[in-house]
């Protein structure tokens, strides 16, 4: 079974180069709109408390939505297609980015807090000095979950009519070719696996460089 | 006695929901006065710091600083005018102790990376630590030392007021005592009006020109040590200082 897979990549090559780009394309642009979104709705309600309970709800209930149902219901807005996998996708990264943007900042110790406002900083220095660096290695842990779930998520983003490393998933069952299926599927174990590494790294250094040993 | 250099409460009053802790209080600080503060905990002398800067505002009354009714002030500039160095010491984690320190000139910019660099090596000894520890960070550093850190902080904008609230509660014996001898050179040396909560009734006398006795949000004696100790106006003030 292995030696027929890494047959296949090798007749093959072309074809599932072209799917990995394709799949890093739409989970790249959803990590990336995801992580903004979230980073910034994360920082709202932990600025403005009220909005809290409403925004967490929301992302809560979204995340509970089968991906496959959310696809299909995003179809009739959005079409088939790369477009609605990539809106499918930023939209379940929200969550991740967004509570633990928030649990990063909640959890600052409120003394440091006292001590950077009776210095006399405005709001934005205390989020930009104090609160967002605090919270970093939280956010980054969220991150890295987020990541990860969105490379293996898209996979499935092929029922739609969209790219990526799922078509040849797609492919392998309606053809009955378990190679194809395998060879896929270890592609994006592969890749989400790499970002979680790459991802882990950028943590231990961070935390290093800010001593954040929690 | 004119208002400049002058902290005035005029009948200020502060609740925190039902619970009033402040009623129709009046003080007047003036530089270069050294007001030790002393009561029993809960009443009220962190409050009435908070009130100097502004993190609390009063219900009713006015408080004027060289003046000024604070209220009508910006209280970004007007806490960047004041030291202020709390209890729990509250230094940044991932700054660096040469970055903890020139925060507020870094803040404001009011110098060159050099200047402000001198001046950190300035405060670290005028606080009595070693240049060695201007790269560590806060987890690296012992108790009295923070300590010392958060005062070195607090004197880096050249405050005209040092609000300092029980800053050597967490040290032991021997720091406590190094630390005092320490923060009376800086007031003799700086000339800067210091306003000093303790819950140790020799802290207060041995450091404060002038010294607060509270109960229950209310000034129960104000003097100098001496006139406190000879002439204690009441029982809560005699006990308090063990006659
Ligand atoms: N944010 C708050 N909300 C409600 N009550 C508060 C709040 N801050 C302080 N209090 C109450 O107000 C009273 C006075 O508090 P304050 O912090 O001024 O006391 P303190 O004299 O500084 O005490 P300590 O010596 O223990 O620090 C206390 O009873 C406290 O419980
Ligand atoms: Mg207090």
């Amino acid at each position: 079974m292995i030696k027929q897979v890494f047959q296949i990549y090798y007749e093959r090559g072309d074809f599932f180069i072209k799917l990995t780009l394709e799949h890093l394309k739409i989970s790249g642009s959803a990590i990336i709109l995801g992580a903004i979104i979230g980073l910034i709705l994360g920082v709202v309600i932990s600025e403005y408390k009220k909005t809290s309970p409403v925004i967490l709800g929301m992302t809560n209930f979204i995340y509970t939505i089968p991906s496959i149902s959310l696809l299909g219901l995003l179809i009739p807005f959005s079409g088939i297609g790369n477009t609605t996998a990539i809106i499918a996708l930023t939209v379940y990264a929200l969550l991740p980015m967004v509570r633990n943007t928030h649990a990063g900042i909640v959890s600052i110790d409120p003394a440091i807090i006292e001590a950077a406002k009776g210095m006399g900083s405005t709001p934005f220095d205390i989020l930009y000095k104090i609160k967002l660096p605090l919270a970093t290695t939280v956010i980054l842990a969220g991150f890295k979950n987020m990541v990860v779930m969105t490379i293996a998520l898209a996979g499935i983003a092929s029922f739609i009519g969209a790219g990526g490393l799922g078509v040849a998933i797609y492919r392998g069952i309606t053809t009955n070719n378990m190679v194809m299926t395998v060879a896929g599927s270890l592609l994006i174990a592969f890749l989400a696996l790499f970002s979680d590494f790459l991802i882990g790294g950028l943590e231990k250094s961070v935390e290093r460089k800010w001593r954040l040993k929690r | 006695m004119g208002n400049q250099d002058c902290i005035i409460f005029e009948n200020v009053s502060k609740s925190y929901g039902e619970n009033r802790i402040l009623s129709n209080f009046n003080l007047t600080i003036c530089k270069v006065d050294f007001l030790a503060i002393i009561g029993s905990s809960g009443c009220g002398k962190t409050t009435v710091l908070k009130l100097i800067n502004g993190l609390l505002t009063p219900d009713s009354g006015r408080i004027f600083v060289n003046g000024e009714d604070i209220a009508k002030m910006d209280q970004i500039q007007l806490r960047r005018k004041m030291g202020y160095v709390i209890q729990e010491v509250g230094l940044f984690p991932h700054m660096s102790i040469g970055k903890n320190i020139a925060y507020v000139p870094n803040l404001i910019k009011e110098d060159d990376k050099n200047g402000i660099s001198n001046k950190v090596k300035e405060l670290i000894s005028m606080v009595g630590l070693d240049e060695e520890i201007i790269s560590r960070y806060p987890s690296e550093l012992s108790g009295g030392q923070r300590q010392r850190v958060g005062l070195a902080r607090a004197l880096a904008a050249s405050p005209e007021v040092l609000l300092m609230d029980e800053p050597f509660g967490a040290v032991d014996e021997i720091n406590r005592k190094l630390l005092q001898e320490e923060i009376l050179k800086i007031y003799k040396k700086l000339n800067v009006m210091i306003v000093f909560i303790t819950h140790d009734i020799k802290e207060a006398l041995k450091l404060g020109t002038r010294v607060l006795v509270m109960d229950k949000g209310e000034i129960i004696q104000i003097g100098t040590p001496s006139e406190i100790k000879q002439h204690p106006k009441t029982d809560f003030v005699r006990e308090l200082i063990g006659v």
